[in-house]
């Protein structure tokens, strides 16, 4: 599978490098996290020395501050608590991030919530939900908020970020004289039958954002006001955004903010099947579905390193989410991130944001910066990581 | 020959729909380079400063793509307000802005 939304922005056309201060971890500002309030916090100290020495997860420090990527902040959560955290270029534990895509599965999350309500329905057709735009397609409506969900609209889209900025649609979705980004990405011609086709989609994304606008809409209700009382409060997130577009519609596809620790949360939530403490926030079944392959995405595609960076092919994807295998049996070939547990899941973004969970180890792995060229390979860190666990598990820790 | 006429000042009409009709300006007129580059310097400073909270520093430098340096870019605080003007070597200077809102974050202006 082309994993064509880990691509850099405008990179083949404007040669993109990083545009951070030099300083990574290593030298940089180190964790300001003097303070164990979620507990279990290992300070993990950005420079050198004892602190650095007695890191358990110092191989993951060396992969994500030693010069290599630019990272910015790193949460790792095992078994629900916060193992190992540490932070660069003035970011704090405190301090939000932008998230880009990770922003799609937030969205997902979102239309998750509103099915369990009795607000939306998968097997609806979007049309259900939207205005149909002026010069749509006439088969717009054959796509279901599952097919949504599955970024399989199969609705024309160029997502290539290295594509002429006018004829990316992402580019002029984001970026262009875009009032309504859902109902610029509804206007799209279809170019495959809805539910055949899997071609990852910001426009997928921002057309779930409309449409969940027109459910709530419909219910008197707010999309922002929804998801902090739905999702974000009863996680303990308060300091996040989700930002909107001209026609106040919430931006899916790439404009969630949020602290590295609220991102962790968020994988924590779908590693404990949608449980925060004995509390059910996300509806029963609602994590099984996500991480299910789509089925335009079920066939296990073998790897192809020729013609991608590591990462960028095989693997599948679920309900907004990547997932790293078609099954706990696939291949080593056809797994998007080679040395990483089959079972892992993740919420990818845009210049290296990323949480990954390891169902089979527990752990949720934070992982902000900006990286623009090279992009941010995350197999390493994780694999070290899952080494870092497996070495304490068989230490009996 | 009448119905050509017709036909091309059909088309004509139709391009020059109101301003306000979004999905008019879409299809009719898709942003440019210049355009998509600064408008990503105006949205992406804007939310870097009053989404995140960095530094004005941090931020501008966050906001430029490798390579348009050329593109200067405005903070103004009180007003929530990030400016981002592409002036090329020869041709029109593009300016485009991006607003932010307390709690919202920003949205990238229309032009």
């Amino acid at each position: 599978m082309r994993r064509v939304g880990s691509v850099l922005l405008l990179s083949a056309v404007y040669a993109l490098a990083s545009c951070s201060s030099s300083s990574s971890g290593n030298g940089g500002t180190p964790t300001d996290d003097g303070g164990a309030d979620d507990g279990g916090i290992t300070n993990a100290d950005g420079g050198a020395g004892d602190a650095a020495a007695a890191n358990p997860f110092q191989s993951v420090h060396d992969e994500l501050f030693g010069g290599k990527w630019v990272t910015e902040g790193v949460v790792i959560m095992r078994d629900g608590k916060i193992v190992y955290e540490e932070y660069a270029k003035g970011y704090t534990k405190d301090l939000p991030h932008i998230s880009y895509s990770v922003s799609k599965s937030i969205g997902g999350t979102l239309i998750g919530l509103a099915i369990a309500d009795g607000y939306m329905k998968l097997s609806e057709p979007v049309c259900t939900y939207i205005t149909k735009p002026a010069g749509a397609d006439p088969a717009l409506c054959d796509t279901t908020i599952e097919d949504l969900l599955h970024m399989s609209s199969g609705l024309s889209w160029a997502e290539d970020y290295s594509l002429d900025p006018t004829t990316s649609n992402v580019l002029q979705m984001l970026y262009g004289n875009t009032d309504d980004m859902g109902a610029y990405a509804a206007s799209q011609p279809r170019a495959y039958p809805t539910n055949t086709r899997w071609y990852y989609s910001s426009g997928d994304a921002n057309i779930l954002a409309l449409a969940l606008k027109g459910a709530l809409a419909a219910k008197s209700m707010d999309a922002r006001t929804y998801a902090q009382t739905k999702l974000f409060t009863p996680l303990g997130i308060t300091t996040s955004t989700f930002e909107t577009d001209h026609s106040g519609t919430l931006v899916f596809s790439s404009s969630w903010y949020a602290t590295t620790r609220d991102m962790a949360k968020m994988g924590q939530l779908y590693l404990d099947d949608g449980m925060v403490g004995t509390t059910r926030v996300l509806p029963v079944g609602w994590v099984k579905y996500a991480i299910t392959p789509a089925p335009a995405a079920s066939t296990a595609t073998k790897r192809d390193p020729m013609q991608a960076a590591p990462g960028d092919t095989g693997g599948s994807y679920g309900a907004q989410i990547w997932l790293n295998a078609v099954s706990a049996a696939a291949t080593p070939d056809t797994i998007a991130w080679p040395g990483v547990p089959n079972d892992e899941y993740a919420f990818e973004g845009h210049y290296g944001q990323k949480v990954f969970m390891v169902p089979s180890r527990k752990l949720v792995i934070a992982r902000v910066g900006n990286d623009r060229k090279p992009t941010f390979d995350p197999a390493p860190m994780v694999s070290k990581a899952v080494a870092v666990v497996d070495a304490l598990i068989a230490g009996g820790k | 020959m009448k119905k050509l006429v017709l036909a091309f000042a059909t088309i004509l009409f139709v391009s020059l729909l109101p301003a306000d009709d979004a999905q008019a300006r879409r299809i009719t007129a898709p942003a440019d380079i210049s355009h998509i580059l600064t408008g990503f310097s105006a949205k992406e400073t804007c939310s870097c400063v009053f989404a995140v909270g960095q530094t004005d520093t941090y931020c501008k430098a966050f906001g430029q793509q490798a390579g348009f340096e050329a593109i200067a870019i405005t903070i103004d605080h009180s007003g929530k307000k990030v400016t981002a003007t592409y002036s090329p070597p020869t041709g029109t200077s593009v300016t485009r802005s991006a607003t932010a809102a307390t709690g919202a974050g920003c949205e990238l202006d229309a032009y």
